[in-house]
């Protein structure tokens, strides 16, 4: 009997150990309200009174059916106060995420996993720029500065809520790290992020010389003119010839056949001869890998903006229709509000992180903002010496300035020449190369531009906010009662060269990396308000800019480094709003919401005419005659887009891969990625094959027959999707190869949403891009498109808008994806009047009643 | 039923009830374990021990909003690469161990104490 006890006793201490150990370590998940489950109350929108110090008057929040939130206060300090605390309890883990980010310090949540992240983030500048800006801002804009401290305590204010319920974001208890406490500093630096992640110039310069130095000027000019080949006066943003409030490149006695004949690749454009070009290319791949392999991954470039004067609208007022095209996040990037205070009543979406309003409207006036894709940054070869840290300036040796930071317990040195971060130096070269970004020389006031947006009430005030927008450059689209217009806003560094005739021109950007080691090449200063590309009123009634290039050749300020997108979505808006006049906000929802695909238009009829010469038979024969009957549209259930795709994947592997394979470019593949250069979402090589096929099939581009590269491709791509999808060719629809994944913005798969079929591909109007690399692939995982679409009418109080998901962060929240369905169904919301109310929250004064 | 070990139940069960919502240490739930050691019978001890540390501490996911928090359950249980309702029951499994295992550590110690009496 004892023996019997004693051996219990020893088996029962036992399991006692090992539940005691695995109980602490799955405590998370244990019913306790110390464990994640109380997160779950957060899923529930429901009526509220809360407490809250900091706070100075009564908020009433109201929270409608489609998760739009209008925050009603007495005191804009308030209102910006529950704007932070309505995010942080919608969104805490995703502006923490993001702030840790702008400030370069993921890797003290996340450890060595995130240290590159970090480094990238300093060696950009985010966190040091930050802090210039957070300095001006504090001095120059005081009352903008405490709006931006509201934003901060009312996210604050939360987290102190949320960490004495125990109802943080269940990722703080799985991850075991701690909400931190939030500051301006934050925003502005997740505004540097942003602000990089559309920024132009300095990875465009470097691949540009990669591709240049191997391919020499004409064949890298035939692939990456510096305007798309379908560019036209009446295809760019601001219509014309580039004339702007007068002035133009002839004002400088330049022609701009003259000016735009010349090889921008040449010394005179950048002080390097070809020669040196070449020798750097192990700097230039090294910085491209350090910089621009963008491991942060936030944004891309894209997006659409059109606007209607009054004449040419149906109810004879302005309208303006904008959806900017981001990574496809799940929350997403942005918040829908409504803000209301003395003096304040603007509605829209916030970009999370940022305290307002960044795109929306007013009672009256709208505006939207797309990309322009010209250079605000550059890159600048130097000549060092890393034995005695100094560089060469104008023939003297200057010291280089340090930066030191710390992360992980280790001590980090970034290197600084009169240009900007040394990015990369080869000690044996004593070469570098560093980075010029306007945001490192000038106060990143952009907040303060979205601060009078929000604030704005007729034209001229949104003309004004345009004066202060830094960086990133964008087409800001405005609509007011009765004028309707866009100006490219922002600062772009103006270089001087000297033309090879010796006369002087002041242009944007460069095709290729700069001599840094003398003054000629350095910024002289920025394009003038006056005379950025705008247009106001135009009397063909419409403006629109959806990335193509914003001025055409006798612009006076022209854009060396434009590095402009393929002109497909700006062809088929186009071609709608230079045919339709009467134009109702219907149409403008239509218009977002349309799935033609340009390059198809124009490309497919000369396959089709290739393909009906060959004696086909069985699929292959049903594959043509497919193509044969199809109106260009990519819908979920169409089969051509899925023919027409994988085809064009064949026929750019067909034309690319003889031409990189020859000149040696095999090897840096994936840094060919982007705008201009040979892979990605949206670039010119396909408006390139769509214009020699259509303009002269026998180029050399095609080895002398288009139509001999297409039938190849015709057999390939048929093989491959046989292959991948069988023999009956009805179930090859597009939404089947093409799907929608959004991304979790801490990059954990496992909490994406989808993958579901899409519309759409990277060249139609309501976008849907995936990637394409060279590499022939199934299904195509779209992560990019319209992150929202608004269409708005002051005049005629018509604010429309949608966004693929709903206001929480939280998964198991029914807020989680409000809108997602009707954004997948080209539908839309009305902001206002607040209808089917589902939760008010009143936030007291903490001691008020 | 005899009337101190309806006592003892009680006790074990409002102690399982609050460490286990309340506290934040797993071995909270020895306590219970201890108090419920004391009924004579080792399958009654052993059988209570276990059910009331596992239903009770899993009757405890009552308190929140059942349909969120499965949907969250699903939602975490596809990150950890587990069926969610492993997620649910492994603390509560863990809790009743831990309450048989110590109810049954007692309850042999004092056996063998009265067994060690008898003999003196």
């Amino acid at each position: 009997m004892g023996k019997k006890s004693y051996i219990l006793i020893v088996v029962f201490l036992i399991i006692l150990i090992i539940a005691s150990y695995l109980g602490q370590i799955f405590f998370v998940f244990s019913p306790s309200k110390q464990s994640i489950w109380p997160y779950s109350y957060t899923a529930q929108l429901k009526n509220q009174t809360i407490y809250l110090k900091g706070l100075k008057s009564p908020v009433k929040i109201i929270i409608s059916k489609d998760g739009v939130a209008h925050i009603i206060a007495n005191d804009t300090y308030d209102a910006y106060f529950a704007e932070g605390y309505y995010t942080a309890y919608m969104r805490l883990f995703q502006l923490e995420l993001f702030g840790l980010t702008g400030a370069g310090n993921l890797s003290s949540w996340f450890g060595n996993l995130t240290l590159k992240t970090d480094l990238y983030a300093h060696y950009v500048g985010f966190p040091q720029n930050a802090n210039f800006t957070l300095n001006y801002v504090k001095t120059h804009y005081p009352v903008i500065y405490s709006y931006m401290q509201a934003y901060s305590d009312g996210i604050n204010a939360y987290i102190v809520n949320a960490e004495k319920q125990h109802e943080l974001p269940f990722i703080f208890y799985l991850l075991n790290i701690k909400p931190y406490n939030f500051t301006p500093f934050y925003s502005i630096a997740w505004g540097e992020v942003m602000s990089w992640g559309l920024a132009k110039g300095f990875c465009d310069e470097l691949k540009l010389t990669l591709i240049y130095t191997h391919l020499g000027y004409n064949l890298t000019n035939e692939l990456l003119p510096y305007y798309p080949y379908y560019t036209n006066g009446s295809l760019t943003a601001m219509p014309g010839n580039g004339t702007v409030n007068g002035l133009n490149l002839q004002s400088f006695n330049v022609s701009p056949s003259y000016f735009w004949s010349l090889n921008f690749y040449d010394t005179f454009a950048n002080g390097l001869n070809n020669k040196t070009l070449s020798e750097i290319t192990p700097l230039v791949v090294s910085a491209l890998n350090q910089i621009c392999s963008d491991p942060i991954s936030i944004v891309d470039l894209g997006s659409n903006e059109w606007e209607i004067t009054g004449n040419y609208s149906y109810t004879g007022y302005p309208m303006m229709a904008n959806d900017p095209h981001l990574t496809l996040y799940d929350p997403s990037l942005w918040l829908p509000l409504q803000m209301i205070a003395p003096n304040l009543n603007v509605t829209g979406f916030e970009l999370v992180g940022e305290p307002g309003v960044l795109i929306g409207h007013t009672k009256y006036t709208a505006w939207g903002l797309t990309t322009p894709l010209g250079a605000s940054s550059n890159a600048y070869l130097e000549i060092i010496n890393m034995q005695n840290y100094s560089y060469l300036y104008n023939g003297v040796w200057y010291p280089l300035r340090k930066y030191t930071f710390n992360l992980l317990n280790k001590n980090f040195t970034i290197y600084y020449t009169n240009n900007g971060p040394l990015i990369t130096f080869n000690n044996t070269l004593h070469l570098g190369i560093s980075l010029y970004w306007v945001n490192q020389y000038y106060p990143f006031l952009t907040l303060v531009s979205e601060f009078l947006l929000d604030n704005s009430t007729n034209f001229e005030q949104l003309l004004n906010a345009a004066k202060y927008w830094v960086e990133p450059t964008q087409n800001l689209a405005m609509v007011s009662m009765h004028h309707a217009g866009f100006i490219t806003a922002g600062l772009y560094p103006l270089i001087k060269i000297n033309l090879p005739n010796n006369i002087t021109v002041k242009v944007i950007g460069a095709r290729t990396v700069l001599n840094g080691s003398i003054s000629n090449y350095e910024p002289v200063g920025y394009v003038p308000f006056k005379y950025l590309p705008q247009s106001i009123d135009p009397s063909r009634g419409f403006i629109f800019a959806p990335n193509q290039p914003t001025a055409y050749l006798d612009y006076p300020f022209p854009f060396v480094g434009g590095y402009w997108v393929s002109d497909g979505r700006a062809l088929t808006i186009y071609r709608y709003l230079n045919s339709h006049k009467m134009i109702t906000i219907n149409e403008m929802e239509s218009l977002q919401g349309n799935v033609t695909d340009a390059w198809a238009s124009i490309l497919n009829p000369v396959i089709v005419s290739c393909l009906k010469n060959q004696s086909y038979s069985g699929i292959f024969r049903e594959g043509v005659s497919i193509l044969s009957n199809w109106n260009y549209t990519f819908y979920q259930n169409e089969i051509a887009p899925t023919i027409y795709t994988y085809m064009l994947f064949n026929i750019l592997d067909n034309v690319l891969n003889p031409i990189i394979d020859q000149h040696g470019l095999n090897q840096y593949r994936p840094l060919l990625t982007g705008t201009v250069a040979f892979y990605g979402t949206d670039n010119l090589i396909t408006s390139d094959i769509a214009y020699f096929a259509s303009h002269n099939p026998s180029s050399s581009l095609f080895n002398g027959s288009f139509c001999k590269i297409v039938n190849t491709s015709y057999v390939q791509s048929i093989n491959y999707l046989t292959q991948k999808l069988g023999y009956n060719i009805s179930n090859w629809n597009w939404g089947k190869v093409h799907v929608l994944e959004l991304q979790n913005p801490a990059g954990i798969s496992s909490l994406n949403y989808g993958p579901i079929p899409i519309w759409g591909d990277g060249f139609t109007p309501s976008a849907a891009y995936f990637n394409f690399n060279g590499t022939i692939y199934m299904p195509l995982i779209v992560s990019e498109g319209p992150s929202l679409r608004i269409v708005d009418s002051p005049s005629t109080d018509q604010f429309y808008a949608v966004f693929p998901g709903g206001p929480s962060e939280n998964p198991a929240s029914p807020w989680f994806e409000t809108q997602l369905n009707a954004w997948l169904n080209f539908e839309y919301y009305p902001f206002s009047p607040i209808t089917n109310i589902t939760a008010i929250w009143y936030l007291l004064p903490e001691g008020g009643s | 039923m005899n009337k101190i070990n309806i006592i003892i139940f009680i006790v074990s069960i409002l102690l399982t009830l609050i460490f286990s919502y309340f506290t934040s240490y797993i071995w909270m739930g020895i306590i219970p374990g201890i108090i419920i050691g004391f009924i004579k019978r080792r399958s009654t001890r052993l059988i209570s021990g276990f059910l009331i540390g596992f239903l009770f501490s899993l009757l405890l996911y009552l308190a929140y909003p059942l349909n969120y928090l499965a949907s969250l359950d699903k939602v975490i249980g596809n990150l950890a690469g587990l069926p969610g309702i492993i997620l649910l029951i492994i603390y509560p499994l863990l809790y009743g161990l831990i309450e048989l295992s110590s109810a049954g550590f007692i309850g042999e110690v004092l056996t063998l104490t009265r067994e060690r009496k008898s003999i003196k």
